[in-house]
């Protein structure tokens, strides 16, 4: 009986040491140029959240012609977007805009759907960040059909049309788009979007009391996302729809507020420049 | 007589043919050893140049001399002359030897910052006659960071000794500063007394003198008071000021010291400690990587970001 006890336990202990060097023991290597394509992508999004924007495009640069010498079709056109997103935030958006085209006109099957969907969606933002509203309509179609009409860029696909329906002067149907992605349970940024384009379409339509609303949703998700220039924006609308409502001493309180934050703004983004050239 | 008799057909001729193999194996030898030592360029001619270090450091038999990133040749002999200098004895390839003018030089620099010490030759202006065979050229030490670091020394030190001197100057008492200082404390009491004899002549000006020059002796009246106001200013501001002075010397002092040790100290060890941190620095990437994919870390560790960037409608 005790035999069977002391083996029981000897089984038990094999049984557990076998599954700690299991689980101990490393995966295998990689192979090396995957392996340094890899750690390229992650020095990139690194340099990204660190705000090196600079060192972040190279990076994304050589991680994608890396990606692609490996044959590595789906990676490469991933690091595309990527590089196209940071040349955007450099104000290169001519550049963003060749790069979204090559993953768009691309006929290998391994350029996913979900892929193209996001370059035609980016498109269409830096597109209408330029003013080509045409373009930026088009793009979104394009988007909405990789997409069909049902996916995760959904809501940014109906902010960004409901800034064209603004542009274009036609504030009711910016604020009908806009009202149908607030709450529906999507991203806080695109909430926050959301919330922003409405309040600027209640503003045009002579709503400031809606306007100011919408301005403070905008404003609380913004805070909490830490988005300076958008809660600047946020502060200055709300300041213009509180002059509208005849309410000139707080209006001037939130102009002044938008300016403090601009200038912060700013110091932060000469620092960041300051350390991107360092 | 044989003792045994050889019928084998195989073995008809086994001494030529072993004969013959042992002499190719020998000629392939003495063919490999021929090509070996003439692709070394033991065969090559070559003619001696000479020039002088004060140290032989870094340098031995074998060293390579290049000129434009080609090898041309490379040191054959390394002596101490009589006035314990160093004398070396290059050997250049009679090929590239024409390519050397009179003024030709060599400096001693390392392949990478850190990598194998070569002689770097400069050929010398075109203007100068072709070097000559047992010539001597200049030389001169350049390159890895042992040389940086000799460097930075000696460019600092000349600006230490200017601080060391400004300093010293700042707190001499008979000093410029300290001088100037002192002769403005004085012209302000000066000032004082001038002030109190200009009041005192207003008071006893006869009254239609007075009326005449009573504006200009106003505004001279208001000047020695802005005066007197601002030496009051200065009296008690100078004291202090010159505290400061003091103060901000002594740290001076002590940082130019704390500098100098420093470069004293740290300028021979920098050379070895890049090249142990490099390797120190790839092997610690290797163990984290390794590290980082294993059990437990890798449950702990953050994990890798992948996917697109983030971006927004409104970016």
């Amino acid at each position: 009986m005790i035999d069977m006890l002391v083996r029981a336990r000897l089984f038990a202990s094999c049984l557990i040491l076998l599954m700690l060097v299991a689980c101990g023991s490393p995966p295998p290597r990689q192979p090396e140029a995957l392996d340094r394509a890899r750690k390229t992508e992650q020095a990139a999004y690194r340099a990204m959240r660190e705000g090196d924007l600079p060192r972040a495009r190279e990076l994304f640069a050589q991680a994608r012609t890396m990606q692609q010498a490996l044959e590595n079709i789906a990676d490469a056109s991933l690091d595309t977007i990527n590089l196209a997103t940071v040349l955007h935030k450099l104000g290169k958006d001519a550049d963003a805009l060749q790069a979204l085209h090559a993953i768009l006109t691309e006929a290998n099957h391994l350029v996913t759907e979900d892929m193209k969907a996001a370059a035609a969606f980016r498109s269409a933002v830096i597109l209408l960040d330029g003013n080509r509203l045409q373009e930026a309509a088009d793009s979104i179609t394009l988007a909405n059909r990789y997409c069909h009409n049902n996916c995760v860029l959904q809501p940014g696909l109906k902010n960004l049309q409901a800034r064209i329906a603004l542009q274009q002067e036609k504030p009711e149907e910016a604020l009908a788009l806009a009202s149908q992605v607030i709450g529906n349970g999507s991203m806080p940024e695109e909430q926050a979007n959301a919330n922003r384009t409405a309040a600027m379409a209640a503003l045009v339509l002579n709503k400031p009391a809606l306007a100011l609303q919408y301005y403070e949703t905008a404003l609380q998700l913004d805070k909490s996302l830490a988005l300076s220039g958008r809660i600047a924006e946020d502060l200055e609308g709300s300041a213009a729809a509180l002059q509208k409502l005849g309410k000139p001493e707080l209006a001037a309180g939130f102009t002044q507020r938008a300016a403090d934050v601009r200038s912060a703004y700013k110091l932060l983004q000469e620092h960041s420049t300051s350390k991107s050239v360092r | 007589m044989k003792l045994l008799a050889d019928r084998d057909e195989r073995f008809k001729g086994l001494f030529v043919k072993v004969s013959l193999l042992i002499l190719l194996a020998v000629l392939g030898l003495v063919l490999n050893l021929v090509y070996a030592v003439v692709k070394k360029g033991f065969f090559t001619p070559k003619t001696a140049i000479y020039f002088v270090a004060d140290s032989g450091q870094d340098m031995k038999v074998g060293t390579p001399v290049k000129l434009s990133g080609f090898k041309i040749g490379a040191i054959s002999k390394i002596d101490l002359d009589d006035q314990a200098k160093t004398e070396i004895e290059v050997l250049i390839e009679n090929r590239y030897f024409p390519l050397l003018r009179a003024d030709a030089e060599v400096s001693l620099k390392k392949e990478g910052v850190i990598g194998d010490a070569i002689l770097e030759a400069r050929r010398g202006s075109e203007s100068k006659p072709k070097l000559t065979p047992k010539a001597r050229i200049a030389f001169y030490r350049g390159g890895g960071l042992d040389q940086i670091a000799a460097d930075l020394r000696e460019k600092l030190y000349p600006a230490l000794d200017e601080v060391n001197q400004l300093l010293k100057n700042l707190n001499d008492p008979k000093g410029d500063i300290r001088m100037m200082l002192g002769n403005m404390r004085k012209f302000t009491e000066d000032l004082q007394d001038t002030h109190a004899h200009i009041n005192h002549i207003v008071t006893q000006l006869d009254e239609g003198m007075v009326q005449d020059i009573r504006p200009s002796l106003q505004s001279v009246h208001k000047s020695l008071g802005n005066a007197e106001s601002l030496v009051e200013k200065m009296n008690q501001e100078v004291p202090a000021m010159m505290n400061k002075v003091n103060a901000s010397l002594e740290n001076m002092r002590k940082t130019t010291e704390t500098i100098q040790s420093t470069i004293d100290h740290s300028a021979p060890d920098v050379s070895g400690l890049a090249g142990e941190t490099r390797g120190l620095v790839s092997d610690t990437r290797n163990l984290m990587d390794s590290a980082s994919q294993s059990w437990p870390l890798k449950n702990i560790m953050q994990p890798t970001e992948q996917g697109l960037v983030k971006m927004d409608s409104n970016d």
